[in-house]
């Protein structure tokens, strides 16, 4: 397939004339009487614009990248905690534009603890060890108020990875591996969802000696394909969906470029995001929601953050992470998806990857140097 | 005042090694040579004004991305959504190159794209969710439904899927 899909490719190329007639087009716009005729009065605000740009590209250029390496590899693997709540993570430099909500100080991230890191041995048979993310963690999970992570052990492919389940035990502050190595991991209904090579789903307890076979059709799977604004969800059963986004709502202003990205289905409500491509590496998002049978489209509100976002897709739940240029701080959200409510649950210092959030504590994993190097464990006391 | 002299030299250099990747693209998005043609000049005309960039990869990032969107945006024009198209081919294609294109015809737009960036362009899925705006699970997902697609395609087709 590939040698005749670059073969067929490599058929369309600029004729001679094409590129004849764009050269001419081109110079049309170099031309010295144009521009200087049009644009002088306003060439130095033009000027500015294209520095101020400058400088947001810059800023943004590192988030960007930061950003992509933030994506989890682990397509199936990231989700944290149970439902009907939806986690969400924010990073954000904009302060001053967030909502003044008062958390209680416990939650600001103050008095947590730093875990020590993780550690693996790579297998020797990866050879290509630069695609080998060791000592970083792939999901955070919390069932009955006692945590888990999920830490990456090697890759199946380029897409995804197997992972280890831990326990962390809060208490004398240790960790045990509670799995064997599995291949894409959440939690739903206070078990493990995970699957082997082949495909084929399980669920298991915390106790790791309850498997059970599980068909996809258990797993509540919604697929879902979008078409500009119409976006075609079809559930395990086969039936179908299509939805029309009126983009009305959407922010006017930013309607040049953007799309949108289904997250989950829950209570037939359709979560999704929309992303705005602004300028090179300056990306916002939003959240929405409609029911579907293509009522009720609505925003959710939270605070707007000029971010690059994306939503993790696991089970019954979304776990989202929003992030932005230049900060240190992470902003950790839930959804309520009876509700649509969105309710700040912590404020912490770093770059967020994972979060939990049991009756009495959040654990989280942060970046521990940069976007390449292990993860460090957190937690703090939630409303002590 | 005068105003700032634009690099041409740069637009020349950036049109002869680019211009077939931005009108590649644009021809699998709009299915026309004639629309993928004013797609790639209007692009051209675009990053004439853009200005410079930080290095070669970011004006390639930049023109592919400009270019889906130029395609988007003619789609929804409506202009283009009353216009019926005869097929126009970018001849010549062989019998099996058209058949790649009738395949990829059947995908989503999305998935096309995102096929075309991950084989031809050799981007990976990350990358190719910085470029699409996309997080890089629904890259991944993009791609492994349009490759699934593609092998059942070709395969009922008669045609060979390696």
């Amino acid at each position: 397939m590939n040698k005749n899909f670059r073969s067929a490719f490599e058929n369309i190329k600029a004729t001679k004339s094409f590129r004849d007639d764009t050269m001419e087009k081109l110079s049309k716009e170099t031309s010295p009487e144009l521009h200087t005729i049009d644009l002088q009065p306003v060439d130095q605000t033009k000027q500015t614009h294209m520095t101020i740009n400058r400088i947001a590209i810059a800023a943004c250029m590192a988030v960007i990248i930061g950003m992509s390496l933030a994506v989890p590899k682990l397509m199936n693997g990231d989700q944290a905690s149970a439902s009907p709540s939806v986690f969400l993570s924010a990073t954000s430099s904009l302060t001053e534009t967030l909502s003044p909500m008062p958390l209680p100080t416990a939650m600001n991230g103050s008095g947590s603890r730093t875990l020590s890191g993780i550690h693996f041995t790579l297998p020797d048979d990866i050879e290509d060890t630069t695609e080998i993310l060791d000592n970083q963690t792939c999901a955070v999970m919390e069932i009955d108020d006692e945590f888990y992570f999920a830490a990456t052990t090697r890759y199946k492919d380029q897409f995804s990875c197997y992972c280890t389940i831990y326990h962390y035990d809060l208490v004398t502050n240790s960790y045990t591996p509670i799995s064997d190595e599995v291949y894409g991991v959440y939690v739903r209904d206070g078990r493990f969802i995970y699957s082997d090579d082949s495909g084929q789903c399980y669920s298991n307890n915390t106790k790791w000696n309850d498997e059970k076979k599980i068909s996809r059709d258990e797993l509540d799977y919604y697929d879902f394909d979008v078409q500009d604004d119409d976006i075609t969800v079809i559930d395990s059963d086969h039936v179908k969906y299509s939805i029309h986004i009126d983009n009305a709502i959407l922010d006017q202003s930013l309607l040049e470029n953007y799309s949108i990205i289904c997250n989950q289905v829950k209570n037939n409500k359709l979560y999704f995001n929309v992303n705005y491509h602004i300028a090179e590496g300056n990306n916002t998002s939003e959240l929405f929601c409609i029911n579907l049978d293509g009522s009720g489209l609505k925003k959710l509100g939270f605070e707007a953050l000029n971010a690059v976002g994306w939503t993790r897709t696991i089970g019954t739940t979304v776990y989202m992470n929003r992030f932005v240029a230049d900060s240190n701080t992470s902003y950790l959200y839930i959804l309520d998806t009876n509700t649509d409510d969105v309710r700040k649950i912590g404020e912490v210092e770093g770059f967020a990857r994972y979060f939990a959030a049991g009756s009495k504590y959040l654990v989280y994993s942060t970046d521990a140097d940069d976007y390449f190097g292990p993860h460090i464990l957190h937690y703090c006391p939630l409303n002590e | 005042m005068t105003v700032a002299a634009v690099d041409t030299d740069l637009v020349e250099r950036a049109f002869d090694q680019y211009a077939d990747m931005v009108l590649r693209i644009a021809y699998q998005n709009t299915r026309n040579q004639s629309d993928a043609e004013d797609i790639a000049q209007n692009v051209f005309i675009q990053l004439m004004r853009a200005g410079n960039f930080a290095d070669e990869v970011h004006m390639k990032a930049w023109l592919i991305r400009v270019t889906i969107n130029q395609c988007k945006n003619l789609k929804a024009s409506a202009w283009y959504r009353k216009t019926t198209y005869l097929k126009e081919e970018w001849l010549p294609f062989t019998a099996e190159q058209n058949k790649v294109f009738e395949e990829l015809w059947r995908l989503s737009t999305d998935q096309r794209n995102v096929i075309y960036l991950y084989f031809y362009e050799g981007y990976n899925a990350r990358e190719i969710g910085e470029l699409l705006c996309r997080n890089e699970s629904t890259v991944s997902s993009l791609l492994n439904r349009g490759k699934r697609k593609l092998k059942q395609l070709f395969i009922e087709g008669g045609y060979p899927y390696e």
